[in-house]
């Protein structure tokens, strides 16, 4: 059963906006240990296109930040902006699933939530990620 | 040693933050204004205020504790109506405080 489904779009631009003032803050606040680890791996290129692997930092930060924010909304938080995004953990690219831990962690056991699954694509700029939450 | 909490500064510093990351003209950054509604913050852009706020104050915010603050279990209409300006200058007052 469907527990929750959340959405989110964010353009390309306002991340990097926010990763270029604030560059390691930015990622150490967004990301978890694993995918600090994962986003050193990846080249520091200046382009992003539409295949599932993403091609620059830029790209893994934007499909990052799309895919933890949906997931918060699928999870049906009281507002958004009352969490850690390193409480959320995505693990593969285009087709993801989410771990979630602390506060989040609390709020899907209490809907009966034991699997996120999500997608995320991007035209380039605009990046959109889809999670739902379900209860097997 | 123990520092002088100077909250002038920190009301500065929080009011700058936001007008800056908001983009949004410093007379309209009011103690009563709510950042969601009334400026019309996302989270990316509050996201921006408090790494601007930790950087002019060399402090660190957790975003969890900081909204936590607020209260446990609020609902969205709540926290919308809570989280204000002068939320934030308090909530960074307390911080620095507790941090001497």
């Amino acid at each position: 059963m469907v527990t929750g489904i959340g959405i989110d779009i964010v353009n390309l631009s306002d991340v990097d906006r926010l990763w270029r003032r604030h560059g390691p803050r930015f990622e150490e606040d967004l990301l978890t240990p694993h995918e600090r680890e994962r986003l050193q791996e990846i080249p520091l290129l200046p382009q992003c296109d539409t295949d599932a692997a993403p091609q620059s930092r830029l790209c893994f930060l934007a499909s990052r930040f799309a895919a933890k924010e949906a997931t918060v909304k699928a999870l049906g938080g009281p507002h958004r902006v009352a969490y850690n995004w390193s409480e959320v953990r995505v693990i593969g690219e285009s087709r993801f699933t989410v771990e979630v831990r602390g506060q989040l962690k609390r709020l899907a056991l209490a809907s009966g939530c034991k699997r996120l699954t999500g997608a995320l694509d991007n035209d380039g700029m605009l990046y959109v990620a889809v999670v739902m939450g379900e209860t097997e | 040693m123990t520092k002088i909490v100077d909250t002038n500064r920190i009301a500065e510093v929080v009011k700058r933050s936001i007008s800056e990351a908001l983009a949004v003209p410093a007379d309209k950054v009011v103690p009563p204004a709510r950042l969601i509604s009334d400026l019309r913050a996302e989270s990316i852009d509050v996201a921006d205020v408090r790494f601007r706020i930790e950087s002019g104050l060399s402090i660190r915010i957790d975003q969890r504790e900081m909204t936590a603050a607020i209260g446990e279990g609020v609902s969205a209409e709540e926290f919308d109506t809570s989280f204000t300006v002068q939320f934030i200058i308090d909530y960074v007052t307390r911080q620095m405080v507790a941090e001497q």
